[in-house]
Formats: structure tokens, sequence, C-alpha cells
């Protein structure tokens, strides 16, 4: 090899001594070379401009892109950089950089920096997030808090059910493009105060503006999708003074983050009034809150084996916004117990890791977590009425409930070993133990379903490389997680006021077992004042009554039971130094056995396969190909036939008390199957299957080294199919009798995408480029989500919204002339 | 909050250019000058130069190579002294290697072990990110940081939000999968980076992520959800993943499972206990009832269709509305 640019160094030397007439030489001599260091070692800039056009609409094409709407827009993309020489005095180096500055995915940031001594950025992101532009609404006032019916609209013929909305009203219906903007705004420094000492600070303010739907019920089970107004900020700080020694490191830090909403809620007009409605309901908004943390971090190395971590965290987190009213009515529904809540929420967080090298085969870690979230929110009984519902003149709002301040406290112990028994095979074995421990500070009970869960889990993994061309890893882990004393009707139970009945109520249930939605035939003898015609007693809370319990064996899977197994696994095959091949498997499997309700089981496995194969430096290709199958299984009872008087009713509706087709005969034999029907018994099993296919082509020096191009290919097919079973019992108009129904499985929801991009880089000469960019994108989906919201095709409660599920092919092309200096 | 600007500003002005000249103390000027450390590199450049089919020398375009820094390293700093090979062996065609290689698919010299790699950038970058880099998932499982970072090129693909993801994704393919999925974060747009949510060079939180916890994580884009709230949800408070699945879903709002199963997973209570049948929802079966349906119950039920139990519940992170007991307020 050529020693061009140690001699341009030398020759400098050799010219100042030997003088004048050599050192011109030297210096011609080394012109070339010159130039071919400096082009490599000077920092490069780079300035695109061009057009670029879209093909057709389309908000989920556009989604993130900004490139939702058909037609022309701007090319922009600028990176500069500067500074002094990298063999200079000077530490300087500047930059400042603009992307996509013609959509409303722009960002621009800058740097400024004497290296070594201190650093200067900012930065600006804009991301417009197009959420839907097929939604459609008949209130006016999109954008605004207050959401007003036209004039001239009318109520449903037949109260309550909007399939029987009057003709003239489907004319008030109107598109509105539901989409949000995020523009963030972050500004920082760095700064050596010595070479070991280095301050640091910086600050984000992020608005989030824009519309999203938001279901907002009115009256019982009636409910609209409204245009949500977003008007929001976000303002993040953090600060550090970091410390880097010889033996070890510190950090002392502050992070706040500040949230603002400027709408408290929305005030929407009832579309389907009648005699005895609201004529107005009100939703509220997340609330203003602030969260300030400080983190003290510390290491140290005892030795180059042994290495201590050591982490602490304190936080505060709080929300003072004002309540709204309990609703619209003009006195607001009653009294309220507080002005705001006056939330409190202290984070503590305590981390220890302890690693020591035992020798070059054996390393071993072990480590400490603790992670408290201390909910201090005082508690207050609230007495309200559903969903902006009159309250009757004399009369007070059904529902007390008290809130329910949940806190957390982690407790996890880890220990791994990684022992290394032949050269390049590592055998690591781990033990994982974790308490988890939930609670409300002042409930009159507990709040959860389990005071504490403890799991236990164990891993072992094969890592290693063979033949020089393999490289595996097999893993295994299993977990158990038991929970302590699981009721599952807790965390209702919690809410409702303490009176002397609730109290007896839940002792009784507590004690006995029984199920909470009252006593059946091994408990006949029930306390008929606690269970009055085979409910339970309505006390103080109203709601304590008929089925608002839980059922009996109900797991909520984040508390409940758990054994966990986990398989992870690869194989790399490096062929040869042009092909590689790889496959890779995941596995995790979920069951919960003493679950007879809630979530059953679920699984999660997927494989991949990729190749990749280098014809030389300048061209390759890359081929991948994955599968995913997530499969969750969950089950219930349904229990809503629940009197043993003579109004016994199924779904609330009078009836006669005689089914058909089901497994029992009459209302009454269900009663005294604890008020279970096994043909109500209901199971499904939901099931995401996924396809993803890749191509991607590389080269670089078509034409003679001026074109390099990049393709990529991908393709990706994904379905959810839900199966039901079980069914339920529908009365017929004029019929004698319920008949039961078996259940329907759901529509199955597709996702297909294919997606071809191309980009071509032509080189003019050395500073000057043309770049062509190429995107074809086509999206075939179907989704209850919004094709089960059509006029005619929703549930009689629910205001249509049009919404069609996003298919679009779409062409989008890109030409911009680049400038590199 | 003021106090905290003041400080902020004054720390600004600290930074000025003048204020470093007058202030900054005298150790921290450069030791070596930097046509010295350029004589130091010479040991390697004057082989390894600017023909070199991988451009070496563009490491002087980046941090690594701001020679006015006194904490630049030389190439020796990473490859260690490697005597033999600059000595070279004249009974061998090829030289001895380097102390330590990094090029992970070099046939000439193999790369280093990741722990005699990891240890060369370690002994300068053990704070900041890198403070939980020892034991971390990425350090016992052999990655080395030249497995993600190329130190030579001035612009590092890793540190780039919008091909940060394939660097990743080399590894993580599940994740490159169900980046592609209906319901995803802006990740192939290049909006969202990996490194906005995770540390891979080790944290104090779950899964690598960047903050003591997930939803401390979350919050730090979606303040919103943080509250506390007056009706707080048990599993929103307790770990956001409950419900989501943060990399791509077939199921909007990148929900692990689809409402209302999702939601009956925990709740069986009230409406919650029934059978959601997918019976008379547009592209679904419709219901007979022995041929005797009436018209009035072609009527999808509710909690299945369209958002289900959202199309009320809304507010299912948590409401402070105070009769928002049941999140529809």
């Amino acid at each position: 090899m050529n020693n061009k640019h140690v001699r341009f160094f030398v020759y400098k030397t050799i010219a100042l001594t030997m003088g004048a007439i050599f050192s011109s030489f030297a210096v011609a001599a080394d012109k070339e070379t010159e130039s071919e260091i400096t082009e490599l070692t000077k920092p490069k800039s780079t300035v695109e401009l061009g057009v670029g056009g879209v093909t057709d609409t389309s908000w989920k094409f556009g989604q993130y892109n900004g490139l939702n709407d058909s037609g022309a827009y701007g090319i922009g993309n600028f990176d500069i950089r500067g500074g002094g020489a990298y063999d200079s005095d000077d530490a300087t180096r500047w930059q400042v950089t603009g992307k996509n500055i013609g959509l409303d995915t722009r960002s621009f940031t800058g740097e400024y920096k004497n290296q070594g001594n201190y650093k200067l950025n900012f930065g600006y992101d804009e991301l417009q997030v197009n959420r839907n532009d097929s939604y459609q609404t008949p209130y006016l006032g999109s954008g605004g808090a207050n959401l007003a019916l036209p004039n001239d609209w009318l109520s449903p013929k037949t109260a309550n059910n909007m399939r029987t909305l009057p003709l003239s009203d489907l004319p008030d219906f109107h598109t509105v493009n539901m989409e949000t903007t995020r523009k963030k705004i972050d500004g920082g420094f760095s700064y050596f105060l010595t070479p070991e000492w280095e301050a640091q600070a910086s600050t984000r303010h992020e608005d989030k503006n824009g519309l999203q739907t938001l279901g907002a019920p009115i009256v019982a089970a009636r409910s609209i999708i409204l245009p949500n107004p977003i008007s929001q900020s976000t303002d993040q700080i953090n600060a550090s003074m970091k410390y880097t020694g010889e033996k070890g490191f510190g950090q002392f830090a502050y992070y706040g983050s500040l949230f603002h909403n400027d709408i408290n809620g929305v005030s929407f007009q009832n579309p389907f009034f009648t005699a005895g409605q609201p004529n107005f309901g009100r939703i509220s908004s997340a609330p203003d809150n602030q969260f300030h943390q400080f983190n003290l971090t510390g290491g140290y190395n005892f030795s180059s084996d042994t290495k201590l971590v050591a982490n602490g965290s304190y936080a505060r987190n709080w929300q003072t916004q004002s309540f709204l009213p309990y609703n619209t009515a003009v006195d607001g529904g009653g009294v309220l117990p507080t002005s705001n809540l006056n939330g409190d929420v202290e984070t503590k967080a305590v981390n220890l890791k302890l690693t020591h090298k035992v020798n070059s085969d054996l390393n071993l870690a072990s480590s400490y977590k603790f992670d408290e979230r201390d909910n201090n929110t005082p508690i207050n009984l609230y007495n309200f009425a559903d969903v902006d519902s009159v309250i009757p003149a004399g009369t007070s709002p059904t529902n007390y409930r008290s809130n329910t301040p949940y806190s957390k406290r982690i407790n996890q112990g880890n220990l791994d070993a990684n022992y290394s028994f032949a050269k390049g095979h590592w055998l690591k074995a781990g033990y994982e133990i974790q308490n988890i421990d939930r609670w409300c500070n002042g409930t009159w009970i507990s709040c959860v379903d389990t005071g504490t869960t403890l799991e236990n889990t164990g891993k072992i993994d094969y890592r290693g490389s063979f033949l020089d061309k393999f490289n595996g890893k097999l893993g295994y882990a299993y977990s158990h997680r038991t929970a302590d004393n699981y009721n599952q009707d807790n965390a209702a139970w919690a809410s409702y006021p303490a009176t002397a009945g609730n109290m007896a109520l839940y002792n009784l249930i507590t004690q006995s077992g029984l199920p909470a939605w009252g006593a059946f035939s091994p408990y006949a003898n029930t306390p008929t004042a606690l269970f009055p015609n085979n409910n339970p007693a309505t006390s103080v809370g109203g709601n304590m009554a008929n089925n608002s319990m839980d059922m009996n064996g109900l797991g909520r899977f984040n508390t409940s039971n758990r054994e966990r197994q986990k398989v992870h696994s690869y194989l790399d095959y490096q062929v040869n130094n042009k092909l590689s091949l790889g496959v890779g498997s995941d596995f995790r499997y979920d069951e919960y056995p003493d679950s007879s309700s809630g979530l059953q089981s679920s699984r999660n496995w997927g494989t991949n396969f990729d190749t990749n194969y280098n014809f030389d430096e300048d061209t390759s290709v890359q081929v991948f190909y994955s599968y995913q199958n997530i499969l969750s299984k969950t089950a219930g009872m349904s229990y809503g036939a629940n009197s043993n008087s003579s109004t016994a009713s199924i779904g609330g509706v009078a009836t006669p008390a005689t089914l058909s087709g089901g497994c029992v005969p009459t209302v009454q034999a269900m009663n005294n199957s604890a008020k279970t029907d096994p043909c109500r018994n209901w199971f499904t099993n939901m099931n995401d299957n996924i396809d993803t296919v890749g191509l991607g082509v590389k080269h670089k020096g078509f034409f003679g080294g001026k074109l390099d191009m990049n393709g990529d290919f991908v393709y990706s097919f994904a379905r959810t199919l839900i199966g039901v079973d079980g069914g339920s019992y529908t009365q017929v108009t004029g019929q004698p009798a319920y008949y039961y129904t078996r259940a329907a499985d759901m529509p199955t929801v597709k996702t297909q995408t294919f997606q071809f991009k191309l980009d071509a880089k032509y080189i003019i000469n050395k500073p000057s480029a043309i770049h062509l960019t190429y995107m074809y994108q086509h999206l075939f989906s179907s989704d209850y989500i919004y094709t089960g919201m059509q006029p005619a095709g929703t549930p009689q409660g629910v205001v249509p919204t049009s919404e069609q599920s996003p298919t679009y092919s779409i062409h989008a092309v890109g030409l911009s002339y680049m400038y590199n200096f | 909050m003021k106090i905290l600007i003041t400080i902020i500003m004054l720390c600004g002005f600290m930074t000025s250019p003048a204020y470093a000249a007058n202030v900054l103390p005298s150790d921290k000027q450069s030791t070596l000058k930097p046509a010295q450390a350029i004589d130091r590199d010479a040991v390697c450049t004057r082989c390894h130069d600017e023909t070199e089919n991988k451009p070496i020398l563009s490491i002087y375009q980046t941090a690594h190579g701001n020679k006015a820094d006194s904490r630049t390293p030389s190439c020796q700093s990473c490859h260690g002294e490697s005597d033999a090979h600059i000595k070279g062996d004249p009974q061998q065609k090829v030289r001895p290697r380097p102390d330590v290689t990094f090029a992970e698919k070099s046939q000439t010299y193999p790369a280093s072990p990741p722990e005699a790699r990891n240890s060369q950038c370690i002994s300068c970058h053990e704070s900041g990110l890198r403070m939980h880099w020892t034991g971390s998932q990425h350090q016992s499982q052999g990655v080395a940081c030249n497995s993600c970072h190329t130190v030579h090129t001035p612009r590092d693909k890793v540190l780039a939000k919008t091909t940060q993801p394939d660097v990743c994704f080399t590894c993580h393919k599940s994740q490159r999968a169900e980046s592609h999925l209906f319901s995803t974060h802006p990740i192939q747009a290049g909006k969202t980076a990996c490194s906005d949510c995770h540390n891979p060079h080790g944290s104090t939180g779950p899964k690598l992520l960047i903050k003591n916890s997930t939803n401390e994580t979350c919050y730090t884009c979606h303040a919103e959800k943080r509250g506390p709230f007056l009706w707080e949800h048990s599993p929103v408070f307790d770990d956001c993943t409950n419900c989501h699945t943060p990399h791509g879903s077939n199921n909007s709002p990148l929900l692990k499972t689809r409402a209302p199963w999702l939601c009956q997973e925990c709740h069986t209570a009230d409406h919650a206990n029934a059978v959601d049948s997918g019976a008379n929802l547009i592209g679904a079966d419709v219901t007979t009832v022995n041929g005797n349906q009436s018209a009035g119950n072609l009527n999808p039920r509710a909690q299945a269709n369209g958002r289900a139990c959202l199309s009320c519940h809304s507010m299912i992170h948590g409401s402070n509305h105070p009769a928002g007991a049941k999140f529809n307020r």
C-alpha cells in the first residue's frame, strides 16, 4: 500500500528543513494525495431539493409520512456540517439538518460543540398523524368543546333507536378529518466543568392539536362517537451533573414532565333526546398533571472484574385539575365532596447490580430492584347519576362510589451465571424472584384481587458458535406465579361505601364462597334479608345488586396464578463469505390454571427465516419470511337470569319463564343451578395469523459507478379470526318462549399490504447527483371497527359514523437534485 | 419552575465561547498537540490509508477523529498496541492480527471476542447511557458495541432515527414484521426510533426501557395518560403492556387482543358476562332463531360491534370526571 497520508506530513517536515525549492516540489507532488485525504477527512454536507407526487388520497397511506393527500409536494433535505479540521487546534464542530421540509413530517436539528468542552443543540419536529378521513358526524362545531346538533335535527322515530332516524337527518351528517399534529421544539447543552464533571440540561416543549374520535354515552347504552378536540402541551426538562473517574462514575439527574390540557371537557347535544332525557352530556378530558423525578446513579469498579452499579429515584406526580360538575343539569347534579382530586403519587425506585468475573470462563451477576408507586390521593365518596341521566326531583342519584387510588410495589431479585464450558460455547443459568404488592391507601377493604403476587422464574440458555460457520442460541424459561388470597370482587366492593349492609354482605360472601350475584341451592339457608328474591340486597351504592359482581373463578390475568414458558432460539449459518442463512423462533405460552373465567391461556409464537447473499461489495440480496401466531382463549358464563320472583326476566325483559332449545327448560331451573346454564357458557378463541415476506436488493455502481440502486419489497398479510362458542336466549315477538341462539363467529379482520420501494441515485459529477424515489403501496383492510359503523348497520343505540376500512393502491414518486460539498 | 429556567439560562451562558475561554480550567487544555496525535496514528495510517476499500480515514470526520480534543483516541487506543502486527512476520504472507479486531465478517482477521472489543469502548464510555451496560441483556448475550455501531463512518446508521430500526431488526425479526402491521408506532416512517423507548446499553427498566418502568417510558410521549386520575383503571397504572403491544398489531390501537374480549379477560360482571356474538355484524352471520327472527333483532350486539366496549367506556385510561367511575365520562 502507498503511504501518501504519512508522506504528506513527512514531506511537510522535509520541506521546512530543506528549503523553499524542495518544499514547493514536495507540495506539488502531493496535491492529489492531499485532495484524497481531504475527501475522506473533511465533513461532508448535502443539500437536496426536488419535487414529488402522490397519485391518490388516503389517510392510512399517509398516516405518519405526510403523504396523505394526492398531488405534488416539495422535497427538501439538508445536512450541513462544519468546524475545525481534524488535525487543527480547533475542536469546534457544528451541524444543521433538515428533513422532509416540504411535508407535515418535517424536522430540523442543530448542534454546535467544542468537543470536550461544551455542546449546544436544538431541534424541531413535526408529525401529523392522520387518523381517518371517512368519519361523519351530525355535530356542528367540530374542533371546539361544545358540540351542537343542527337546528333541524329530529330524534329517532322510535325512542333510542338510531335505526329509525328520520331521513331528513341524514344530510346533516358530514365528513370531518380526524388528524392530530405534534410539534416538538427542544434545546439543550452539555458542559464539561472539568474533564471529570459534566453538566447537561435539555428541555422540550411539545404541542398536540387536532381531532380524534371518542366514544361518549348518553343515557343507558346509547353511544355517540364524538369528534374530540385535542389541544394539549407537554414540557419536559432534563438536567444532570455527571462524574466520570478512574474507578467509577456518578450522576445526579432531574427529570420533569408537565402536561397541560386546554380542554377539560367536551359538551355534546343528545341526538336521542326524548322526554325525560338530558339535552346535553359532557365527557371529561385528561387533566393537567406534573411529574418531577430525581435520580442518583453511581458505579464503582472494585477491580476490572468486579463492578457495582446503584441507582435511586424519587418522584412526585400530582394533579389538581378542577372537577367538572357531576352532570349538565343546572344544579350540576349535586354537591361535590371536593373541588379537585388533589392527586398525589410518590414513586421510589432502587436498583443495585453487582457483577463479578470469576475467571475468563465464568461471569456472575446479581441484581435487586425496588419500584414503588405510592398513591396518596385522598379518598372521597361521590354520589352521581350515570352518564348525565336526569335525576327526578326529590331523589338522589343512585351511584355512591369512592375512588380507589392504586399503589404498587415491586421487589425483584436476579441471579445469573454465565459459564463458557468450551471455547465459544456459553451456558447461562438464571433465577429471578419477583414479589409485587398492590394496595390502596385508605379503602375499607382491599381494593385489589390479591395483595401479593409472587413469581419465581428459572432460565437456562445455551449460546455458541461452532465450525466457524454457525452461531446459535437456545433458551428456555419457566415462571410460576402465585396470587395470595385472590378475591375477584374486591376491586368493585372497595369502591362502594362502607355501610353496615355492605360490610355484612361482603363478609358473608367472602366467608361462604357464595357467588356475589346471589344464592343458589347449596346455600339455601342464605339470609333472605341479604338476598331478597334470590338477589343481593340493594344497599347504599345501589349497583351492588343484581349482576354487578364478578363471577367466582374469574382470574384477572395480570394478578392471578400463572404458569409461563418461553423458548427462544436462533441459528445463523455463514455458508461462505457471500451467503448467510438464519432461522429463529420464539415461543411463549401463558396458562392460568385456576381461572375458570376470564383469560384462560395465551400463546404467541413466531418463526423467522433470513438469507443474505453478497455478490460482491456492491451488490447484495436479502430475503426474509416471518410467521407469527397469537392465540388467546377467554371464557365466561352468562348469569343474567337471576330472580325467583314472579317477574323473572332475561335481559331485563319481562318474559314467560319457558326456555326453548337451551340446556334448561325454565328460568326457575336456571336459578336453581347457580343462576347459570351450561348453554350460556361461552368460550372465545382469538387467533392472529401474520405472514410477512421481504426482499431487498442493493447495487452500487451501475453505468460505470454512477448509479446506485436499492429496491425493497414487503408483503404482509394479517388475519384476526375470532371464534365464539356459546349462545343466548332471544325473545321473538309473538312467540311463547325464548329461543336459544348459538353465537356466531366474528367477521375476519384482514390486513393485506404490498409495498415496493425503489431508491436510485445517479451521480452526475463529484458534487452533484439526481435522486429518484418511487413507492407503490397497496392496502386491503377489512375491520368491523370501521365497517360496523354504517347507517342501519350499527346497533340501535349507536350513532353511525360511516367510517370505511381503508383500502388503497397508491404510487408516490420523488425526483430531486443533491448537492454534496 | 422559574428557578429551574434561571439555572438553565445561567448554564446556557456558561457554555458560551467567551466564558469557556476565560473560565475553563487549564487541565482541560490538550496535552497532545493534534499534529502529534496524527503522527501517533501514522503508525497505522502509513498502511491503512485512503486506498482502503472501507474508508479508514473517514474516522477523522467523527468525534473519534477530533484531535483537538485531548480525549480523542488514537488507532491503538481501540485496536491495542499491536506490536506484532506493526512489525510483521517475514515468515508469513499475512501480518499477525492486531491485538483487538472488530470486523465481524473479516476472513483475514476474525473479530476479537465481544468482551475484548467492548472493553475498549467501555474504557471511555462507561458513564452516561452506558451506565448499566455491564450485566445487561445485550452484554450478557455477547453483543459487541460494533455489532450495532460503525465507528469509522461519519454517519453511523444506528444513530440516525430513520435507519436505526434496520440495525435493531437485524436481530429483532419479530419486531420487524410487527412494524408492518395495521396499527403501529411510526417506526417505518422514521418518526419513532427504537431508542425513543429502549436503551440498548442497559437500563433500570424492564426490556431495556429508558425509564424505571414501562409506564414511565410510555408517559414520555403520552403524558396525558399519567394522571393520577380520580377513577383509576387498575391494569393501566399496573403496566401499559397489559393491554397494548408496542411494536405493531392487527388490532387498533396497538392492542394485544381485541375488545370486547380484551375487556372480558378481566370483567365478567353486568353486561360483560354475556356472550359477544358476531351475529348480525356486517360481514358476519345473521341470526334466525328458528326462522322467527324479527327485524328488530337483526341488530348487532353493541358490545361486539365497532369499538365495542370503548364506544361507551372510552376514558379507559382513567377519568377525572366525578361521575366517571365507569370510565364513561
